[in-house]
C-alpha cells in the first residue's frame, strides 16, 4: 500500500477546513456547502484507485501522486493579462463570448457574452457566479450526471471545484457564433479542479470550445476536472476541449460525460495533447429516441507521457447512433491506452454505434495499448469497431524523400495525413490551424 | 538428496501428513483438503514431486480469490464436488436417470447405441473399436506416445516430469491450481522429430478406463519438425451430473513443429467450463486452436500462443453458441515475444433465446517483436432482443514495427438476405438456419469431415424454435 | 563504468530467501540460493511483480503472481507465463557484505531448451 494516496489522514492542503474556506471565499448558498460536504465524506471514505483495483486503473499508475505535496490556489476574482492560448483567445469575428481563469480564478475583463446572444437570454459565466446568481438552474443540473461518490477523485473534485464555466441556452436559441473558454495553471504545485455545466434546452444549438494549459516546467501539479453536457430533446452541441498542460500536470480522473435527449445532437473533440499523465473519461449516454453523438479524439504522447483515454456510448433509447473515431500516435517512451466500450442496452433497437481507433507508434521504446470493447443486448443495430495499430510506414517515408523532402519533412507529412480526418472534421477554422500547428511542435 | 521438484517446490515441506498411506482405504467424499488431495496421490501411487506439486497447488487454490471478471462464479461451491472418484465407484446411475432432451439430441445426431450409454456415463465402458488398435500399432511403430496422463506419469515419468506445469504453473491462476491439485485423465501425446501423425488423434478412442473427466491433464509435446492434430470432445452432447469442468492443457511446439488442437464442447448445460490451454511455439513453429463451444452454463476459455521465436505463428478459430442460460465466454490470447512472428484470430458467436455469447482476447506485442503480424476478426450473431453479445479484445503494442488489426461487427441476421432465400421457396426457418451455417462455415470447414457433419445437425438442432 | 558497491550483509538475505535492493533506480533481487548469492532484476518480465517477494527453492526464484520460474544463476526462464529471461548481475560477497556490480547481463535460455 502506497503512504501517498492511502494515508486516512487528510494532506494538509486538502482538509475539511479547507472545503469550507473555498466555499465561504465563493460566497456559495447552503445548499452548495453541503454537497461540498458530503463530497468530502465520500472522499475520506473512497479507497485510492490503483493498478490493482478497479479494471479501469490498471494501466496507469497514479502512486507517484502525493496530494501532500500540491497547494490549493486562492479563491476569488483576479486581475491578469489573459491571452495565454494566443490566436485562439484573441477577439474575433469568430467568436461570441469568452471566459479566462487562472488557476480557477475568474480573470476580471476576461472576456464576456455577445450582445445578442445575451438578449436571447444566453447565460456564459463562471460556474461560481452562476451558482449565486442561478441556484436552481444549477442545483438541479450539478453533478447529477457525474456523482461524487463514483470514485475517490471524482469526490475530490466535488468537495473542492472552482472555476470552470457555466452555459445555458435557452429553449430554441441558437447561438450561431463559438463560445470559447480558457484557463490556465499557474501556481506552482498548484491543484485545479474545473467544472464545466452545460444545459442547451429544448431545440438550441451551442458551440463550445475549452482550452486548458499550464506553466511548462517545475513541480508536479494536478489537474481533476468534470464537463457536464445536457442536450435536451432536439438541442444541438458542438463541445471542443483542447487540454495542452505542462509536462508537470498529472490529470487525474478527469470526465466529460453527456446525456442526449430525443432527438439531440453532440459533436465532440477531445484533444489530449499534454500533461505528464492524463487519465480521462469521455462518454455519451444517449437516452432519447433519435439522438446522435459524433465522438472525435485526438493524442499525441512525447517524452514520457502517459495518456489514458476511456470512452463510452451507452445507448439506452432505440434509433440512437454513435460514431467514434479515437486517433492517437506516441514517440519517444510515451505511453497511450484507449479503452473504448459501445453498450447497447435492450431495447435500444434500431441502433447503429461505430468505434474505431488508430495508433501510430513513431519510436522504438513508444506503447500503445486499444481495448475497443462491445456489451450489445439488443439484435437489430448496426454495430462495428475496429483498431488497428501500426508504424511509420518506411516505403511511405522513402517515396516522400525521393521526391526531395527530408526525413523530418516527410514523417511530419505522414503524422498530418494520420490526423488528416481529424482536422478536416474540426469546425472552426483558427482551431484546425491550431491543432494542425500544435502537432507539429510535438513531432520535433 | 533431491529435496526439489522440478518447479522448485520443496518436498519436505510436503511429506505425507494424515496417515500411514499403506493402510489407507479411500472413500470418496465431497469438499477439498489436504487430506483429499494425498489420497488422490496415493490411490495413483504418484511419485513424490508430483504429490508435492499437488499439494502446493491446493495450497495455493485456497489462498487465492475467484476471478471477479468475466462470467459470474459465485454459485460455484467448491465444498459441494467430488474431486475424485474410483474408476470402480460405479455412480449407480442409469439410463433412465438420463434426461430426455439429451437422449433426443442423441437420436437426433444418429448416436450408436453403446456409444450413447458412454456419453451418458451410464453402462460399461465405451468398447474401443479395433481401427483404434491398428492405429495405435501404427504411432507406436513410429515413436509416438498417446497416452491417458496418469499411465503416462507411470510409464514415462521423465518427460511428464520435465514438462509438467511449465507452460501453465499451478499458481497461474486459481481454476488451474484447483486442477493441479486432483487432476486426473487427460491425454498424454509426444511426437518425435520429424514425426508426422496423419489420422487426427482423438481422445474419443483413447477413452478407455477413466470417465471423462472433471479435471483432465493433458500434456502435448511435438518436437522439431513433427505433426499432430489431436482433437478433443465430440459434438454429442456429453451428459454429466458434474458441475464443474477445469481442465489444463499445455502444449510445447518445437522448431519448426506443428500442432492443431481442436475442441468440440457440448457439455450438458449444468457445466461450468473453465479451461485453461496453452502453447508455446518456437522457431518457425505453428500452433493452431480450433475452438467450438456449444454446451454448458458458463464457459471461459482463452486458448493462447506463446510465440517466443522468431517465424513462430498462432492461427486461433473459435466458434461459439450460446441458447437459454448460457453465458459463452470464449477467445484466444496472441503473444508476439520474438521478431517475425504471425497471428490470426477468427472469432463467430451467436446468441439467442437469452443467451450471451461473445468473444475476450488479448494481442500482446513485446519489446524487439518486429516485423509482427496479427489480425484478429470478430463477428457476432445475435438471433432476438433478449440475446447480449460482449467483445472484449484488449491489445497491448509494445513495439512500433507492427502491423496490429481488429474488426469486429454484430449484427442481426438481415431481412433481405431472409426475403431472398424465402422467395426462392426456401421456408423461413431453414433459410435461417442457412444463414447461421454460413456465418460459422469459414470455422465449420477446418474440422474433420465428420465433427463438421455432425456440427452443423447439432447447430440445426439448436436453432429449432427460433422462428416464431 | 560501475563498481562493486555493497547492496546488503550476508545476514539479511539467509539461504532460501531474496532481498529486493535499489542500485542506480534499478531493482534488484538479491537471492541466496543455497548459501551462494546471485542477483536478477527484480520484476518478472512477464508483469511487474517484484521476484523478491516469491519463494526461493534451490536455484528455482517463483513469481508469486502467476508462478513464472526462473534459474537464479543463468536468469533463465523455467516456466511461462513468462517468456523472457531475467539480467543477472555479478556479485561477490567479501566478508559479511554482499557487492553488486550494476551492470546487467543479459539472461539466458527458455523453459524447453538451454
Amino acid at each position: 500500500m502506497g503512504q501517498h494516496l492511502t494515508a486516512t489522514a487528510a494532506p494538509l492542503a486538502f482538509s475539511r477546513s479547507a472545503v469550507q474556506r473555498r466555499s465561504e471565499a465563493l460566497g456559495e448558498p447552503a445548499w452548495a456547502l453541503q454537497r461540498r460536504l458530503k463530497a468530502w465524506e465520500a472522499f475520506e471514505r473512497l479507497p485510492a484507485p490503483s493498478v490493482t483495483h478497479p479494471e479501469e486503473w490498471r494501466r496507469t499508475d497514479i502512486s507517484g501522486l502525493e496530494l501532500g505535496m500540491l497547494t490549493l490556489p486562492a479563491d476569488g476574482p483576479v486581475e491578469s493579462p489573459p491571452a495565454f492560448f494566443g490566436p485562439v483567445a484573441r477577439e474575433g469575428a469568430e467568436r461570441g463570448g469568452l471566459l479566462t481563469f487562472l488557476d480557477g480564478r475568474p480573470v476580471v475583463d476576461g472576456g464576456r457574452l455577445g450582445e445578442e446572444a445575451a438578449r436571447a437570454g444566453v447565460l456564459f459565466t463562471d460556474l461560481a457566479s452562476a451558482v449565486r446568481a442561478e441556484p436552481d438552474l444549477v442545483r438541479d443540473h450539478l453533478f447529477s450526471l457525474a456523482p461524487p461518490d463514483e470514485h475517490r477523485f471524482r469526490a475530490l473534485h466535488a468537495a473542492l471545484y472552482s472555476g470552470g464555466t457555466f452555459l445555458y441556452v435557452p429553449r430554441g436559441v441558437e447561438v450561431a457564433l463559438p463560445l470559447v473558454t480558457q484557463a490556465w495553471l499557474g501556481t506552482p504545485a498548484g491543484a485545479v479542479f474545473p467544472h464545466t455545466l452545460v444545459v442547451a434546452d429544448e431545440g438550441s444549438a451551442v458551440t463550445l470550445v475549452e482550452l486548458f494549459g499550464s506553466y511548462p516546467e517545475g513541480p508536479r501539479a494536478l489537474a481533476s476536472g468534470v464537463v457536464e453536457l445536457f442536450l435536451r430533446d432536439g438541442a444541438q452541441v458542438r463541445y471542443m476541449l483542447v487540454q495542452e498542460w505542462g509536462a508537470p500536470v498529472w490529470e487525474v480522473g478527469s470526465l466529460i460525460r453527456a446525456r442526449l435527449g430525443r432527438d439531440a445532437s453532440l459533436r465532440s473533440l477531445v484533444a489530449a495533447l499534454g500533461g505528464g499523465l492524463v487519465k480521462l473519461d469521455v462518454e455519451s449516454h444517449l437516452e432519447g429516441p433519435g439522438a446522435s453523438s459524433e465522438m472525435l479524439g485526438l493524442y499525441f504522447g512525447a517524452d514520457r507521457q502517459h495518456i489514458d483515454v476511456h470512452t463510452l456510448q451507452e445507448h439506452r433509447a432505440p434509433h440512437t447512433t454513435s460514431d467514434l473515431l479515437y486517433r492517437g500516435a506516441v514517440k519517444d517512451a510515451a505511453r497511450s491506452v484507449f479503452a473504448g466500450l459501445i453498450r447497447v442496452h435492450h431495447g435500444a433497437q434500431k441502433t447503429n454505434a461505430f468505434q474505431a481507433n488508430r495508433n501510430l507508434i513513431l519510436s522504438e521504446g513508444a506503447r500503445a495499448d486499444s481495448i475497443p470493447k462491445l456489451e450489445i443486448m439488443a439484435n437489430d443495430l448496426r454495430c462495428t469497431h475496429g483498431s488497428a495499430t501500426s508504424r511509420l510506414d518506411e516505403e511511405h517515408i522513402f517515396y516522400l524523400m525521393s521526391r526531395g523532402l527530408t526525413r523530418q519533412q516527410a514523417t511530419f507529412m505522414i503524422v498530418e495525413g494520420f490526423f488528416a480526418d481529424l482536422f478536416d472534421r474540426t469546425p472552426i477554422p483558427r482551431l484546425r490551424g491550431y491543432l494542425q500547428a500544435r502537432v507539429a511542435e510535438k513531432m520535433i | 538428496m533431491a529435496t526439489t521438484s522440478p518447479l522448485g517446490i520443496d518436498l519436505d515441506h510436503y511429506k505425507w501428513g494424515f496417515r500411514d498411506p499403506e493402510r489407507y482405504v479411500f472413500k470418496a467424499r465431497k469438499g477439498l483438503d489436504r487430506e483429499i488431495v494425498e489420497e488422490i496421490s496415493h490411490m495413483k501411487s504418484e511419485p513424490d514431486w508430483m504429490r508435492a506439486i499437488r499439494l502446493h497447488a491446493l495450497e495455493h487454490f485456497l489462498k487465492r480469490p475467484t476471478p471477479k471478471w468475466g462470467a459470474n462464479l459465485d454459485q460455484i461451491d467448491f465444498n459441494d464436488i467430488y474431486y475424485y472418484l474410483k474408476p470402480t465407484d460405479g455412480k449407480g446411475r442409469t439410463w433412465d436417470d438420463v434426461p430426455a432432451d439429451i437422449k433426443r439430441t442423441f437420436d437426433r445426431l444418429g448416436i450408436p447405441e453403446a456409444e450413447k450409454k458412454f456419453l451418458a456415463g451410464v453402462g460399461a465402458q465405451y468398447e474401443s473399436e479395433s481401427v483404434y488398435h491398428n492405429l495405435k500399432e501404427e504411432w507406436e511403430r513410429l515413436g509416438v506416445i498417446f497416452l491417458d496422463t496418469d499411465s503416462a506419469l507411470r510409464e514415462h515419468p521423465d518427460i511428464v516430469r520435465e514438462y509438467f506445469g511449465t507452460v501453465v504453473p499451478p499458481e497461474d491462476n486459481k481454476l488451474a491450481a484447483l486442477n493441479t491439485a486432483v487432476w486426473s485423465g487427460g491425454s498424454f501425446v509426444y511426437v518425435p522429430e520429424g514425426v508426422k501423425v496423419d489420422i487426427p488423434l482423438q481422445a474419443y478412442f483413447r477413452i478407455n478406463a477413466e470417465k471423462a473427466g472433471q479435471f483432465e491433464r493433458t500434456l502435448i509435446i511435438c518436437e522439431p519438425g513433427s505433426y499432430v492434430h489431436y482433437v478433443e470432445g465430440c459434438t454429442a452432447p456429453i451428459y454429466t451430473t458434474d458441475s464443474l469442468h477445469s481442465a489444463v492443457v499445455e502444449i510445447i511446439v518445437k522448431e519448426g513443429a506443428r500442432c492443431r488442437y481442436t475442441t468440440i464442447q457440448n457439455w450438458s448445460k449444468n457445466v461450468y467450463n473453465l479451461v485453461t490451454k496453452r502453447a508455446v511455439a518456437y522457431r518457425d513453429a505453428t500452433m493452431e486452436w480450433v475452438d467450438g463451444n456449444l454446451g454448458s452454463k458458463v464457459t471461459m476459455k482463452y486458448p493462447s500462443v506463446y510465440m517466443v521465436e522468431p517465424g513462430a505463428r498462432a492461427e486461433i478459430l473459435s466458434v461459439a453458441f450460446a441458447g437459454a442460460g448460457q453465458h459463452q465466454d470464449p477467445g484466444g490470447k496472441v503473444i508476439h515475444a520474438a521478431p517475425y512472428t504471425q497471428s490470426s484470430v477468427v472469432s463467430k458467436s451467436i446468441a439467442k433465446d437469452g443467451g450471451r455469447a461473445g468473444y475476450r482476447g488479448l494481442v500482446k506485442v513485446y519489446p524487439g517483436a518486429r516485423g509482427s503480424r496479427c489480425a484478429v476478426r470478430c463477428d457476432a450473431l445475435i438471433l432476438d432482443e433478449r440475446s447480449r453479445s460482449d467483445t472484449y479484445p484488449y491489445m497491448e503494442i509494445d513495439e512500433q514495427d507492427v502491423s496490429i488489426t481488429h474488426e469486429a461487427t454484430v449484427s442481426k441476421v438481415s431481412d433481405e438476405q431472409l426475403f431472398y432465400l424465402m422467395s426462392r421457396g426456401i421456408k423461413e426457418d431453414e433459410a435461417m438456419n442457412m444463414i447461421v451455417r454460413g456465418f460459422i462455415e469459414p470455422i465449420v470447414k477446418e474440422l474433420p469431415l465428420e465433427y463438421a457433419v455432425e456440427l452443423n445437425r447439432l447447430i440445426a438442432l439448436e436453432m429449432e424454435g427460433s422462428v416464431g | 563504468m560501475g563498481e562493486f558497491t555493497k547492496v546488503a550483509t550476508l545476514d539479511q538475505v539467509p539461504p532460501g530467501t531474496a532481498k529486493q535492493v535499489v542500485v542506480d533506480g534499478r531493482k534488484i533481487a538479491i537471492v541466496n540460493a543455497r548459501g551462494t548469492v546471485y542477483a536478477i532484476d527484480d520484476t518478472c518480465t512477464h508483469e511487474e511483480e517484484s521476484l523478491a517477494e516469491g519463494p526461493v527453492v534451490g536455484e528455482i526464484i517463483v513469481c508469486p503472481k502467476h508462478g513464472s520460474r526462473f534459474h537464479v544463476p543463468t536468469g533463465r526462464v523455467l516456466s511461462l507465463p513468462a517468456v523472457r529471461p531475467v539480467n543477472t548481475y555479478p556479485v561477490k560477497v567479501v566478508g559479511d557484505d554482499i557487492l553488486l556490480l550494476p551492470e546487467p547481463r543479459p539472461g539466458q535460455g527458455m523453459p524447453h531448451k538451454r
